[in-house]
């Protein structure tokens, strides 16, 4: 009687089985409803991540106008405050500096400058920079500018750029571009230091860029022409946002 | 009697004039009276690199009145080295612009020592130094002076607000020679002071 009992649930549970079976076979598919788990979620995303390549997020620099401006150098107290030619540029040939010295023969702010004398000889490039060594941290501001003045009876074609020491490794981060000087005339040269400005060579500033800046250098090049024998003058290197 | 008038006056505007042109400046140290406070600091004497050995009150140079600090230091040379001196003192520089002291190196000494100024401000003794140092020319008095207004770029890995100058603790001058030169003798502080 025991072993009938046993057989008979042993065919009902077939039957189930077999019943279910094409019955769900046979059932039209149903949107799902299932809410996902945190973890088939996660593991979708890996697989959507794999798909396709990984884009990082490029800071764009502001497009608004500067309307704040801090002066960091003007040389109004009778001193260069740190300016100087480096000592490694008065050994190089190809750099021609010969003195940096406060005067009130030109200014763009207040009345006093730097002026810088300088000989460059032509028929190569050369170039004359003075530079400033002091930690500071521009990262609350958008711009760095400086006027640059070349006298009405200097020759055209020197352009001038800056040049920044940046960071720990004291990296050497020179402008992409460099601005045409014109006798006479004030020019003011203008770098973004934005995260993400296309300013610079070699290099896309980052958020630490700005913070820490040890070195400021102005650098006026003759590349291969002009010859030119004589002053230029510096002045209200400041800081804008 | 009108000579007599234009010579009161003459004189009552070179004297308010000359009131006017003191009170810019606030004398905190000239080293009259003694050291004043100025020590070299405990965990100074103990770090190889600062190489300060003695303090003491000088008749020989001074910038103002008639004495100054004698540092006394030996300065190696091929390594960073630093002297420094220090006083602990708590001051509220609100109305004030300006911190400057003066240094000077004998004519014989070597060119290349440095000097800085370095404040503890605030609430949690916050070490500050200035963010360039100034050459010390041998032979001359050399000022060291910085910005205290907000937004000065004078001082290192802080921006500089109002709470900034109202709570110094302490004032450091430190005379540095990074790698060169090699000197060995004096150094003179003098005429510490506030300008508004």
């Amino acid at each position: 009687m025991q072993s009938f009992k046993r057989s008979a649930m042993c065919f009902a549970v077939f039957l189930i089985a077999v019943g279910g079976y094409f019955l769900g076979g046979c059932a039209p598919e149903e949107p799902s409803t299932r809410v996902e788990t945190p973890a088939e979620t996660a593991v979708d995303l890996t697989m959507a991540e794999r798909a396709e390549p990984v884009r990082e997020e490029v800071p764009i620099p502001s497009a608004d106008p500067i309307t704040q401006e801090r002066t960091l150098y003007d040389f109004e107290r009778g001193n260069l405050s740190g300016w100087e030619i480096p000592q490694w540029a008065r050994a190089q040939r190809d750099y021609v500096a010969i003195n940096a010295e406060v005067s009130d023969e030109a200014a763009s702010s207040g009345e006093h400058s730097m002026k810088v004398s300088a000989d460059f000889p032509g028929g190569l490039w050369t170039a004359a920079l003075v530079e400033i060594q002091q930690y500071l941290d521009l990262s609350a501001y958008r711009v760095i500018r400086a006027d640059v003045y070349l006298p009405e009876d200097a020759p055209m074609g020197l352009n001038v750029s800056l040049i920044l020491t940046v960071g720990e490794d004291w990296r050497f981060v020179e402008m992409n571009r460099s601005f045409p000087l014109i006798p006479g005339e004030w020019v003011t040269i203008t770098a973004n230091i934005e995260p993400g400005s296309y300013d610079w060579k070699r290099i896309v500033p980052d958020e630490k860029f700005a913070q820490d800046v040890r070195k400021i250098a102005v650098r006026v090049e003759s590349n291969n022409r002009p010859a030119y024998t004589g002053d230029l003058f510096i002045d209200n290197v400041r800081a804008g946002r | 009697m009108i000579r007599k008038c234009l010579a009161v006056t003459a004189v009552l505007s070179f004297v308010l004039t000359g009131t006017l042109f003191a009170a810019e400046e606030t004398v905190l140290f000239s080293f009259e009276r003694g050291t004043e406070g100025w020590e070299i600091p405990d965990w100074a004497y103990e770090k190889p690199d600062h190489v300060q050995e003695s303090i003491a009150i000088s008749e020989e140079f001074a910038s103002h009145g008639s004495n100054s600090l004698e540092v006394q230091a030996a300065f190696p040379g091929r390594r960073w080295t630093g002297a420094m001196v220090e006083t602990m003192q708590y001051f509220d520089w609100s109305d004030y612009s300006e911190l400057a002291c003066d240094i000077y190196l004998p004519a014989d000494a070597p060119a290349g020592l440095k000097g800085k100024i370095i404040l503890t401000v605030g609430d949690n003794w916050q070490w500050v130094e200035m963010s360039r140092t100034i050459d010390i020319v041998p032979g001359e008095w050399t000022t060291l002076a910085a910005d205290l207004t907000p937004g000065s770029i004078d001082w290192r890995r802080i921006q500089v607000d109002d709470s900034f100058r109202a709570d110094v603790r302490k004032i450091s001058v430190r005379v540095e020679s990074p790698n060169h030169p090699e000197y060995e003798g004096p150094f003179f502080l003098d005429n510490v002071r506030v300008i508004r």
